[in-house]
């Protein structure tokens, strides 16, 4: 062995319990080598005792220390040691890079035989795992420099030993010669740890050398982040060397494009952040979002560094890359490393079969189906749904999601507001029959049931895989009162909260463990809670003792992702929030969104208790012809559930029955404590918030413990051991469950079949709340209004402006439903209402116009009394005898006239509104866009969730 | 998390469990039951109102149409004629100026008809005037007078008759300049009814129907109107006259009740004690549009003592006579109470003599804000407190104290406008109920006092 070897060991102070021990073995390998470098240098950090005893202990031969002060990178040190003058070889080492024996000799044996080869980089195998390799050659492609790593990760069966030119390598073992060394210049401390090996490798085939692999050459390494790729088996170092990774991209695109490229090459930097950043959402990595734009940001205007490289590149370059194309990857290379990822997803599946339809959770719906069919069927002829809150969705799914974030409102003439998230769940339901919005809720009122029953039975797989318990959630679910109440009382919130509550147990149960689970949860959360925002208080609450929880159990990971659940509801919120809080109004933030529907709120302790159960609040006599005395009896029926609960508590798996007793609890809380909030007025009525969305949240938390309990009671036991206490237990089991369906079923008889009686809230509705008259004048024109005139008593009346052919269910922002102090808009109606119903001059007519109303419709909805009546009868008669209006006459809705004088049309939005508009469109557009695509589930997370159980809690549950 | 088998997992790890188990259901049950039993505190937010004025409109006032008299042609006996055209008095109060009359054509008689008083929007003063005529002939005998009354669009008519002797005419005054659809119900012993010729009767723009009530009603004893106009309002009269054989016994103008309530007053009511009799009698008639139920009738004297009190059970939609008696002559009020809405009017025969002519005491509607009146020569004024406290009103100037429930009355007003000056309301009840009568030999007459329609209370808006 003639040539000289200086071995560069670079160690870090990072972790002691690591880098000492690690540069112990390193250092011992060495020593213990067939073959050893002449001199070796290790750079220390100054003042590192531990390693500089570690150094002071080795036996080696002509060692020395160098120390470096501060936080130095591997190309500082390297470039700090002074080369021995006679080494004619450098080896560059970490230290956790610990060759084996004859790794240096077969290193040097293909540098010494021949010539034109600059670098020798070895095989490296995972420190623990000697079969392993972490990484043997690295090359990129050929025109966007994306590097790509040969073998990485595979075992080591020689199966890659063929190899032998590579582009590049992992920097770590490579042996240099010194005369490339310098004429290619070295490191550049341009890469800082990622692909240095690679730029080093691409520099010396432009100055005609050779780079060859040395499969036979062996080297451990323990992924210290010294130098190097990071473990390919380590997520928390693959997340941290994905900065460094992405930056070296962007400054190779930069510094190796041909030179009249590099300006396009800039420009196309943004562009492929935002794409990485769409594709590292979908492939559930959010955290790849800031390093992402960091590492783009900084390389771009890197300039220095840039044009340091490019010298270097220029000085080194004798021939054009195209002499070595062959070494870039190809196409097969490339996907064979996208697929890689496969190696991180092991072990075994162990997800067994959902089995919706072998386990009979298919034959609930249909039955459901069916039921609601019977039960419904009267809605199958009606062209919308009317009555109690649910109001048409207007004529195109393109003007509910126009109307979303900040609008005109469609009823009133309070100027643009901001609106209420409740719109977009709105236009996602209208966008499902585009063709016909309204369309939207009778199909969710002719699904409701089946759905329930659906989303019940999905979420039961989280705690039972017993086809019983799974049936009893689901159909239990959709009988529950809470659901049919509103149903029938045409509270459309409260059915989606509902139908969504099931979703979100099933997703954020195990937001825990994937990104993927924790963004759906937080799409349904956000669903949730615009559909009925006074659940955001239970949902942060129930969020904050996830945590808490998690902070007692010292559990960590994937707390972030429980954090992030209700993070999108809350930013939905926030303008909505900050608007409210700036004009003192926060409890409006609670209100409910949508048409405010009067309620008769609960003023017995009984009357409460029927809400939690979300009993109708109609009285037990109306609904069951019991009489008072005997209200608690439909109570009763909760009674089998109740005792599974009980149950619950005490067997397995009781923490989760604990929580689901938390979740009844909040429920109930909210049952009672909502009602108490009389935020948004209609008319001269104050109304409560609707007690619906809380019930179903208190049942859920029932249902949740009872199903537990049920798959506790019922053991299984193999046939041989089945005894005839265990039957009679399981029997046991199986009545209880049945009694809880049973009666249920009985009290939910007379909510159930409602609709079909006709003495239900809802009914049959015109796809309009105006006479046809107006809807055929003004449905192509939403900026024509209805002036609608309700007459209270003798000298009370309320009115609103209807714009465009209907009143719909985003036309109530809570923003104005909830307002305290009417507007100058408002007054100036007050007046032109009190100038038309009270006179019959001209003048006020021309008003109406200017502001483009059209028609004006008297109503008669208060009922017949003689005080309201003698004003609807004074009113009707100063407008009849109003000279600029013509009378269209009685309809099904009130009295009608048509502003005979030509009308102008309603102010559009002004030029900053569109702008705010346009404004949070997009801040919100990419947002949502984000967490639907990190929601998307990908073959990864199929095959990573396919490697999870899918109950939760199977800890507690094998205790 | 407990991490041993079932079995053998240690006690004190399930005593454990028992614990938290035993405090989830301990905290659920206290927290639900201590909400249920103590009221929590609510947020209520006050719906947005605003109390506007609005723009006055222009009053206009229909006086009541010349007496007509049917079969005074012998060719055509349904045909209508003119006896004679009422005098008027008033005009606009704390003015000289008389206001111009506009005459309304009748339109199926092809005579002259009412008069029509109008005051432009925010002119200032407050129009007021009257009516009466005095006839003493063949056809019609008696006293009538009658406020000139702003056109409705519902208007109840208590009184009148189909039978035998009785010629009462309805006539329907259209002042504006829009054409008006009238619909009639009439209420008898059958119930309601609505008299196939009584459907949509057009009564075009300025101008006026009459129509024999005869041919509505046909021989109802006891009928009661329901006059209801669409597009455009009217002013309901019945122009009510009886013959006893060949003899007429009286004639009344029936104007438009208050609408159907839950109190009613008829106040001012003058009893005669006849010679034969140790009671002063009067008829009320009642009814209750809607719903059975029962009324009950009290008699309050001048000086606020109640002297009877009857309770009368309602079909609904049938009226009834009811007898009121009081122990000697006097003015009274009639108080009625009944727990449906109710209509109520009373009737009385008024025998001086060898003279007779009937009068209708009509009930009338609470007066709580300043009204003008106008009264015919020799008319007194009545006025009811119907509160339980002493209220201080002003007539014509002079300030008046009104006991509680007493009825005091004005005689020998000016022609001219009076005002009854009613402060502002400072509890709700208050507020006053008046009439205008003559009560002389052989001739009686009433109307009931009811504020402008144009000058009524602020409205209160909910806009949004």
């Amino acid at each position: 062995m003639s040539s000289r070897v200086h071995a560069i060991i670079v160690a870090s102070a990072g972790d002691s319990s690591r880098s000492v021990p690690h540069l112990e073995r390193t250092l011992s390998a060495l020593g213990a080598a067939s073959v050893t470098p002449d001199a070796v240098t290790v750079v220390v950090p100054e003042g590192n005792a531990e390693l500089l005893a570690v150094v002071a202990n080795s036996a080696l031969s002509q060692l020395n220390a160098r120390t470096l002060r501060g936080n130095f990178s591997f190309v500082d040190a390297v470039q700090s040691v002074q080369l021995h003058p006679e080494a004619e070889l450098v080896w560059l080492l970490s230290q956790d890079s610990a060759p084996k024996r004859l790794a240096l000799g077969h290193l040097l044996r293909v540098l010494e035989t021949t010539p034109t080869v600059a670098i020798a980089a070895p095989k490296l195998l995972r420190w623990r795992n000697e079969h392993q390799i972490v990484s043997q050659g690295v090359t990129m492609t050929r025109r966007t420099y994306r590097a790509v790593d040969l073998i990485r990760g595979d075992f080591d069966q020689g199966q890659h030993n063929d190899r032998e030119e590579i582009l590049g390598a992992d920097i770590r073992g490579m042996l240099v010669r010194r005369k490339a060394w310098e004429s290619i210049g070295g490191l550049d401390r341009a890469f800082a740890r990622a692909d240095l090996g690679l730029d080093l490798g691409y520099r010396a085939w432009l100055g005609n050398w050779r780079v060859r692999a040395v499969p036979t050459a062996e080297v451990l390494t323990a992924g210290d982040m010294v130098a190097g790729s990071a473990d390919p088996w380590n997520p928390v170092h693959a997340r941290r060397e994905y900065l460094q990774q992405r930056r070296a991209r962007y400054h190779r695109m930069l510094s190796y494009s041909p030179a009249g490229l590099v300006p396009f090459v800039w420009l196309a930097i943004l562009p492929m952040a935002f794409w990485y950043t769409l594709t590292g959402l979908l492939a559930k990595r959010p955290w790849t979002i800031s390093a992402n734009w960091g590492a783009a940001l900084v390389s771009m205007f890197a300039f220095g560094a840039v044009a340091a490289s490019r010298r270097k590149i220029a000085k080194a370059q004798q021939i054009s890359r195209t002499q070595f194309t062959s070494l870039f990857a190809d196409h097969q290379q490339l996907s064979d490393a996208l697929g890689s990822n496969y190696a991180a997803i092991s072990g075994p599946v162990t997800r067994r079969s959902i089995a919706f339809f072998s386990g009979g959770g298919a034959w609930i719906v249909l039955a459901l189906l069916v039921l609601s069919a019977v039960l419904f069927y009267p809605l199958l002829r009606w062209q919308s749904l009317a009555g109690g809150g649910a109001l048409p969705l207007g004529d195109s799914a393109l003007e509910l999601w126009r109307s979303a974030f900040f609008a005109l409102p469609g009823a009133g003439v309070a100027p643009a507001v901001l609106q209420d998230p409740f719109v977009l769940v709105m236009s996602v339901l209208g966008t499902l029959t585009f063709w016909a919005p309204s369309t939207s809720i009778i199909l969710l009122w002719l699904l409701a049931m089946p759905l329930a029953g659906f989303g019940a039975w999905i979420a039961a797989t989280r705690l039972s895989d017993k086809a019983a318990v799974r049936a009893l959630v689901a159909v239990l679910w959709a009988l529950m009162p809470s659901l049919l109440t509103a149903l029938n009382e045409g509270r459309v919130a409260a059915v989606i909260v509902h139908l969504l509550l099931p979703w979100l147990f099933y997703t954020a149960s195990v937001a825990l463990r994937s990104w993927g689970s924790a963004a759906a949860a937080s799409i349904i959360a956000t669903f949730i809670v615009a559909a009925a925002p006074s659940l955001l208080p239970a949902l942060i609450l129930v969020t904050l003792a996830a945590l808490l929880f998690l902070a007692i159990t010292r559990q960590a990971r994937g707390a972030l992702r429980v954090l992030w659940v209700p993070l999108p509801a809350i930013l939905f919120f926030l303008p909505l929030a900050i608007s409210q809080f700036m004009t003192a109004n926060p409890w409006a933030i609670l209100a409910d969104s949508g048409p405010v529907v009067p309620w008769l709120v609960a003023d017995s302790p009984l009357a409460q208790l029927w809400q939690i159960f979300g009993l109708s609040s109609l009285g037990s006599e109306q609904l069951f012809g019991l009489p008072d005395a005997l209200a608690w009896l439909p109570l009763l029926a909760f009674a089998p559930l109740f005792a599974f609960a009980g149950y619950a508590l005490f067997a397995r798996r009781y923490v989760l029955a604990i929580s689901f007793w938390l979740v009844m609890l909040v429920g109930a809380l909210g049952t009672m404590l909502f009602p108490a909030l009389r935020l948004a007025h209609t008319g001269a009525q104050t109304v409560a918030i609707w007690f619906g969305p809380h019930s179903s949240v208190a049942l859920l938390g029932l249902l949740l413990a009872a199903a537990l309990a049920y798959d506790a009671w019922w053991q299984r036991r193999p046939l041989q051991r089945r005894t005839k206490r265990l039957f009679w237990r399981n029997l046991s089991a199986h009545i209880l469950a049945g009694t809880a369906v049973v009666l249920l079923a009985v009290v939910s008889f007379p909510a159930m079949n409602q609709v079909l009686r006709g003495e239900a809230v809802v009914h049959a509705g015109t796809g309009s709340t105006l006479p046809a008259y107006v809807t055929a004048s003004g449905a192509s024109n939403p900026s024509l209004g209805t002036l609608l005139i309700d007459p209270i008593d003798q000298n009370t009346l309320s009115s609103t402006v209807v714009w465009g052919g209907t009143d719909t269910m985003i036309s109530h922002p809570t923003k104005i439903t909830t307002e305290l102090i009417l507007n100058e808009a408002e007054l100036q109606q007050a007046e032109l209402v009190a100038d038309l119903t009270r006179s019959s001059q001209p003048g006020a007519i021309a008003r109406l116009s200017q502001e483009g109303i059209a028609f004006v419709l008297l109503r008669n909805d208060q009922g017949s009394d003689a005080a309201s009546n003698e004003l609807l009868l004074s009113s009707a008669s100063a407008l009849n005898a109003n000279p600029a209006l013509d009378a269209v006459g009685s309809t099904e809705r009130g009295q009608l006239w048509r502003v005979s004088i030509p009308v102008s049309e309603r102010e559009p939005l002004s030029g900053s509104d569109v702008t705010i508009s346009r404004l949070m469109w997009l801040l919100y557009g990419i947002f949502g866009l984000s967490v639907l695509l990190l929601a998307m589930p990908t073959v990864d997370s199929v095959r990573r969730a396919q490697r999870m159980p899918r109950q939760i809690a199977l800890a507690e549950r094998r205790s | 998390m407990v991490r041993s088998v079932v079995a053998k997992r240690p006690v004190s790890s399930r005593i454990l469990q028992g614990v938290w188990g035993v405090l989830t259901v301990v905290l659920a049950v206290a927290v639900v039951v201590a909400l249920l039993l103590f009221p929590w505190p609510g947020v209520s937010a006050e719906p947005r109102s605003v109390a506007v004025a609005g723009s006055a409109s222009a009053q206009q006032l229909v006086c009541p149409a010349p007496i007509l008299v049917a079969g005074a042609d012998a060719q055509d006996r349904s045909h209508l004629s003119v006896l004679s055209s009422p005098s008027l008095n008033g005009g606009e109060l704390d003015s000289e100026l008389v206001p111009e009359a506009r005459i309304l054509e009748i339109s199926n008689v092809d005579v002259n008809g009412p008069a029509v008083f109008e005051q432009a929007a925010n002119s200032g003063g407050l129009l007021a005037m009257s009516a009466w005529a005095d006839i003493n002939s063949v056809e019609a005998r008696g006293l009538a007078i009658a406020s000139c009354a702003e056109p409705q669009m519902e208007s109840w008519l208590l009184g009148g008759a189909g039978e035998v002797g009785a010629s009462d005419i309805l006539t329907l005054a259209n002042p504006t300049q829009v054409n008006s659809v009238v619909s009639i119900t009439a209420f008898g012993l059958e119930g309601s009814f609505v008299p196939v010729s009584a459907r949509q009767i057009l009564v075009p723009a300025a101008t006026t129907v009459a129509l024999p009530l005869s041919s509505l009603i046909a021989s109802e004893q006891r009928p009661v109107l329901q006059v209801i106009a669409e597009l455009a309002p009217v002013v309901a009269t019945v122009q009510s006259s009886t013959i006893q054989g060949l003899t007429p016994v009286g004639m009344e103008w029936i104007q438009a009740s208050p609408s159907p309530a839950e109190t009613v007053v008829i106040p001012g009511v003058v009893l005669q004690l006849l010679e034969e009799s140790d009671s002063a009698d009067a008829a009320v008639r009642l009814l209750a549009p809607n719903d059975s139920g029962s009324a009950t009738l009290s008699l309050i004297d001048a000086a606020g003592v109640q002297v009877s009190e009857v309770t009368v059970p309602l079909s609904a939609q049938i009226p009834v006579d009811a007898l009121l008696s009081a122990p000697g002559s006097g003015r009274y009020t009639v108080v009625v109470t009944a727990d449906t809405p109710v209509l109520a009017a009373a009737k009385d025969n008024w025998v001086t003599a060898e003279l007779i002519d009937y009068i209708w005491w009509p009930s009338t509607p609470l007066l709580n804000s300043d009204t003008a009146i106008a009264v015919p020569p020799g008319a007194s004024l009545s006025v009811f407190n119907p509160d339980s406290n002493a209220q201080q009103i002003s007539v014509n100037g002079t300030a008046v104290q009104l006991e509680p429930l007493a009825t005091v009355s004005f005689s020998g007003l000016p022609s001219e406008p009076v005002l009854i000056s009613i402060p502002d309301a400072v509890a709700e009840a208050s507020g006053v109920y008046a009439n205008v009568s003559i009560t002389e030999s052989g001739r009686a007459a009433a109307f009931g006092v009811r504020a402008s329609l144009t000058q009524q209370a602020e409205l209160l808006v909910y806009p949004q």
